[in-house]
């Protein structure tokens, strides 16, 4: 992949490929939102997908973007941009992605995108959880504990199956690191 | 450029933060466990208020939240939501409850319905009979 030389055609090629994963998360939150929800706070996570994928490649700067994108995006998509929701969603993807940075960064080759996954998830589920019980309902949204961390481990899980057999196999992917490699 | 490690197989500690979250379901189980004997009684937390009402009693409540109302039935020893004004509805889906260990969460209009046996319930909730 031939480097750019201009930085500011360098800068606005990264501007591409961010805003591209930003798009990414709000198509996928739209997906998510046909799919029906069984349970408060059960969320499968498809719209992290590309969180879990750029954390191999993008700059913390970079992914934070991506971050804001996907927040924003599923607001926008859930319709819950002005309401408390989207505080509990900004929360929960803020410490998932930074839980799955840490990780990823300290761990390295020990640890797979399975296993960065369910620590994101258990990150987002354990601060929903608090934010329930200090602002929403208090000490009784205990008994949503289990239900509420549960799904989260099941849906860890899933997300990181196919994030990893997804990083493993897709060119779409590898082309776009490439790409991203190429600007920095 | 390589490619992030472990795509072909799970790794050591991919089955230690599994284990890890498992073991956190499993304490969240047994921290929401309350008590299971004794009258059970049904409490409703809406807006900072709690309500009371038997659950060997039918009867209705109507509670406002952030979104509009959300609607209490009990009957025949069994509580549900039939109706509320939020969007998706899990709460009316969610069905009815009839042991401590049953809830009924409405997010958007922040209203929590649950079973409670005698002497676990709030000193301060107030007696839904009285309205």
């Amino acid at each position: 992949m031939p480097e750019l030389s201009d930085p500011r055609k360098r800068r606005r090629s990264r501007m591409e490929i961010i805003s591209f994963l930003g798009a990414l998360c709000l198509f996928l939150s739209a997906v998510e939102y046909l799919i029906p929800k069984p349970l408060p706070f059960f969320r499968l996570g498809l719209a992290n997908l590309p969180l879990i994928l750029g954390l191999g490649f993008l700059s913390p700067g970079d992914l934070a973007l991506v971050l804001l994108l996907k927040v924003l995006g599923q607001g926008l998509v859930n319709g819950t941009l002005a309401s408390y929701v989207f505080l509990f969603s900004l929360a929960g993807s803020a410490a998932s992605v930074l839980t799955m940075y840490a990780v990823h960064r300290a761990a390295g080759r020990h640890i797979s995108l399975v296993g960065i996954s369910v620590t994101g998830a258990m990150a987002s589920s354990v601060v929903q959880l608090a934010l329930s019980i200090t602002f929403v309902f208090g000490e009784t949204a205990r008994l949503i504990a289990p239900l509420s961390l549960g799904s989260g481990l099941v849906t860890g899980v899933i997300i990181g199956l196919f994030a990893r057999r997804f990083e493993g196999e897709s060119r779409w992917l590898q082309v776009l690191r490439e790409r991203y490699g190429g600007l920095r | 450029m390589d490619p992030m490690p472990g795509h072909r197989g799970l790794r050591a500690l991919d089955y230690l933060s599994i284990l890890l979250f498992a073991a956190l379901v499993a304490a969240s189980v047994l921290w929401s466990a309350g008590s299971r004997n004794g009258e059970l009684r049904v409490e409703i937390e809406a807006s900072g208020i709690r309500h009371v009402m038997p659950l060997t009693r039918d009867d209705e409540l109507v509670v406002d939240g952030p979104v509009g109302s959300t609607y209490v039935l009990v009957r025949e020893n069994r509580a549900s939501v039939t109706d509320s004004d939020c969007r998706d509805k899990i709460c009316v889906s969610m069905g009815e409850i009839s042991r401590t260990t049953g809830w009924i969460a409405c997010l958007p209009n922040r209203v929590f319905v649950r079973i409670v046996a005698v002497g676990e319930e709030d000193e301060e909730a107030v007696d839904a009979g009285a309205f």
